[in-house]
């Protein structure tokens, strides 16, 4: 499956995290914030006038940055539109 | 004596149960990074005596920030009979592999559940017995701020620590398996122990959060409500203190003006005049500022600071800063030096340090005692909020410039990654213990500088002669002569220069020399100060007491966080020098403009 920046994300679509394109402290950082390879994030509001994504990972809820969400590989699960056609067991 | 070290990661409740373990007033709120440094208490645990430690929160144990640092530094220094590992039970698919991590450690381990209330609201189902076996620690469920489960989990804790031998934690860092190995554990053990809902619905956070994080009205509404906040402390505030200030004038005429005829006046004026009267102002002002920090403990607590880092994260980011560091600036609404230590959270040390530039500028409730006071002395009832609500103006103002003047110097390249914890509202329990804790922090301050400070200034403005106190004969009434040159061109008279200098070791001194030098109080002080400044004056007088350094405690806190001189030096030099600037800006305009 091919990848896609976090970033791109509309609201409403889930992906699932590939890899972070960061330096190993920041890639730290930011997996033990929830932000792990192999877990699935939807995204839930865009912040206007470039401000940070609202993104569920899970059981929580997380601001990202647009800069630091460009860093965010994802594949892409599904788009708002067929949320009610996807298979459950995709949750990883 | 033992020693139970409280670990887990932020905003999982670790200073609630730490208060609830040890009766302490430890702060709490709803946002990771309230506690960052570590606070210790004793209480007696069974047969033992026994040292509990609340610590900063950690994500994991690679932790890099100041605040995670404070944590592995305890550890690896401290031995420790047995660790309280507090998870958030609805969010153990994350926070499990911090479990997995101590459980390779191999130290001696309780696990905590916490926030089994919110947990059973949400259909979470957890196997503790499962988890137990294999984490090889005892595990229980339990809520810390409402209680359950918590004589359950004293008992556990008391039993582990029974057959518990001290560990030392030495070289954690290789002791660690990897960390996808670590994640892999967890999610396995996850799996086998626990059901969760597959979308976990927060209904209520969802829906509140649909209208707080709006994209147009959000914003506005953020402000909105910083307003009405104001308002409601203003309009509830002014008879409390109406109220303190008589029945402290009570006592004064009851129990203290009898000894006029038996105590020299000398005595009588520096004891009763200077320090009694000097402090009963500023004390007038205790219940304003109790009132300022429930509704402090209500924001905080509330989850709603984190929106306030999320809405303003944009434009912060133009600053050179990020959401989290306006959310500093709110907490220095409070006060100045818990937001100072708060930017612990941030890795980078150059962002830490352009946050800490700023943050004295947030206009604190000590400053805000000066505000009100002369604000209602010197406005009409009308006006009053309004210029309060200029001043608080100004300080975003001078907050955000700086920044913006200074953000190339200090950049940083910080990833801005922010949990959004769901709506709590503390219970009245957690928001009385905030109120008290004012008021010991309040008794501390006058029983130290602030007396110390008033009593300098009487004897100031009344030695060698005081006729007028702080007159040109005084002490005083020369430094203000010395001081007249710079202290002039922004209307601010001699007698005063001694109260700005005093200001300079804590704002309430202000209040309480203003009130000692005179030898007035109440009523008569709000007249001598109507004729002796115009509104241009007094305004001019706020401006300069608003932007100068906040006080002595700020400067010692700047210096011990940025382990500098010089940046401690800079910061200082900084915010005299705007102060001086927007004074004599606003006094010249004002005054050409004919006012
Ligand atoms: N519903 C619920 N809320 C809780 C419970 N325990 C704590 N809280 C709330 O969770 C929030 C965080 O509590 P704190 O005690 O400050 O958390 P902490 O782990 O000390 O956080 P840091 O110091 O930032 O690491 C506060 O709003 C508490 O009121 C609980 O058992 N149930
Ligand atoms: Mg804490």
């Amino acid at each position: 499956m091919s990848t896609i920046k976090l970033s791109s994300l509309q609201i409403g679509d889930r992906a699932v995290i590939r890899g972070i394109q960061a330096d190993e402290t920041i890639r730290q950082r930011m997996a033990s914030m929830g932000l792990r390879a192999g877990r699935e994030a939807c995204i839930i509001r865009r912040g206007r006038l470039g401000g940070p994504l609202h993104i569920r990972i899970g059981s929580i809820s997380l601001v990202v940055r647009r800069k630091d969400a460009d860093q965010v590989d994802v594949s892409l699960l599904a788009h708002r539109e067929d949320v009610n056609q996807v298979d459950v067991s995709l949750t990883a | 004596m033992k020693r139970i070290a409280l670990i887990g990661m932020p905003n999982t409740g670790k200073s609630t149960l730490f208060n609830r373990l040890t009766g302490a007033s430890a702060r709490t709120g709803n946002w990771p990074g309230v506690t960052v440094d570590l606070l210790a208490a004793k209480i007696v645990l069974g047969p033992d005596m026994v040292e509990f430690v609340d610590l900063p929160g950690i994500y994991d144990l690679h932790g890099f920030s100041e605040d995670e640092q404070v944590v592995r530094r305890f550890l690896e220094n401290n031995p420790v009979d047995l660790v309280c590992l507090i998870l958030n039970a609805t969010q153990l698919d994350h926070q499990l592999g911090l479990a997995v991590q101590f459980s390779q450690l191999g130290c001696h381990c309780v696990l905590l559940l916490n926030m089994m209330d919110e947990a059973e609201q949400l259909g979470v189902r957890i196997d503790t017995q499962q988890l137990s076996n294999a984490l090889k620690f005892p595990v229980s469920l339990v809520s810390a701020k409402r209680g359950q489960g918590y004589p359950q989990a004293r008992e556990l804790l008391t039993k582990a620590l029974h057959d518990a031998v001290p560990c030392e934690l030495s070289k954690i860092q290789s002791k660690l398996a990897q960390d996808d190995v670590v994640a892999d554990t967890a999610e396995k053990l996850m799996a086998r122990s626990v059901v969760m809902p597959i979308v976990l619905e927060r209904k209520t956070t969802e829906r509140i959060d649909r209208v707080l994080l709006h994209p147009l009205f959000g914003l506005p509404l953020f402000f909105l409500f910083m307003y009405l906040v104001f308002q409601a402390i203003y309009m509830l505030g002014a008879p409390l203190q109406d109220g303190v200030a008589w029945l402290l004038d009570g006592f004064r005429q009851l129990a203290l003006e009898p000894l006029q005829p038996i105590l020299p006046a000398v005595v009588f004026g520096l004891l009763v005049n200077g320090v009694y009267d000097g402090i009963a102002t500023v004390a007038s002002f205790v219940p304003v500022i109790i009132l300022f920090f429930f509704m402090m403990a209500l924001v905080e607590d509330s989850g709603y600071l984190s929106r306030a880092a999320y809405l303003t994260d944009a434009l912060m980011a133009r600053l050179g800063l990020d959401g989290r560091g306006f959310v500093m600036l709110l907490m220095g609404f409070g006060c100045n030096v818990p937001a100072l230590m708060g930017t612990r959270v941030m890795r980078s040390r150059s962002m830490r340090l352009l946050n800490m530039l700023i943050i004295p500028f947030s206009l604190c409730s000590a400053r805000l005692q000066v505000f009100l006071f002369m604000t209602t002395a010197l406005f009409s009832p009308q006006k009053a909020p309004i210029v309060l609500f200029s001043l608080y103006l100004v300080s975003f103002a001078a907050a955000f410039g700086s920044a913006l003047l200074l953000r190339g110097r200090l950049r940083s390249n910080e990833p801005f990654v922010l949990e959004l914890p769901p709506y709590r509202l503390p219970t009245l329990f957690q928001v009385m213990l905030r109120g008290w804790h004012e008021v010991r922090h309040f008794l501390r301050r006058a029983s130290s500088f602030i007396i110390t400070g008033v009593v300098l200034v009487w004897i100031l403005t009344h030695y060698p002669e005081a006729n007028p106190p702080g007159g040109p004969q005084s002490l005083a009434g020369m430094l203000g002569q010395w001081l007249a040159p710079v202290l002039d061109p922004i209307g601010i008279g001699p007698q005063m220069a001694v109260v700005l200098v005093f200001g300079f070791v804590a704002k309430e001194i202000v209040l309480g020399s203003l009130v000692a030098m005179t030898g007035l109080q109440g009523a008569a002080l709000v007249g001598y100060l109507g004729t002796n400044m115009d509104w241009v004056q007094a305004y001019s007088f706020m401006l300069f007491v608003l932007l100068y350094t906040p006080c002595l405690s700020t400067v010692a806190t700047m210096r011990s966080e940025s382990k500098s001189w010089g940046y401690t030096a800079f910061s200082v030099t900084w915010a005299l020098g705007l102060a001086w600037i927007a004074s004599y800006a606003f006094y010249q305009t004002a005054r050409y403009l004919g006012y």
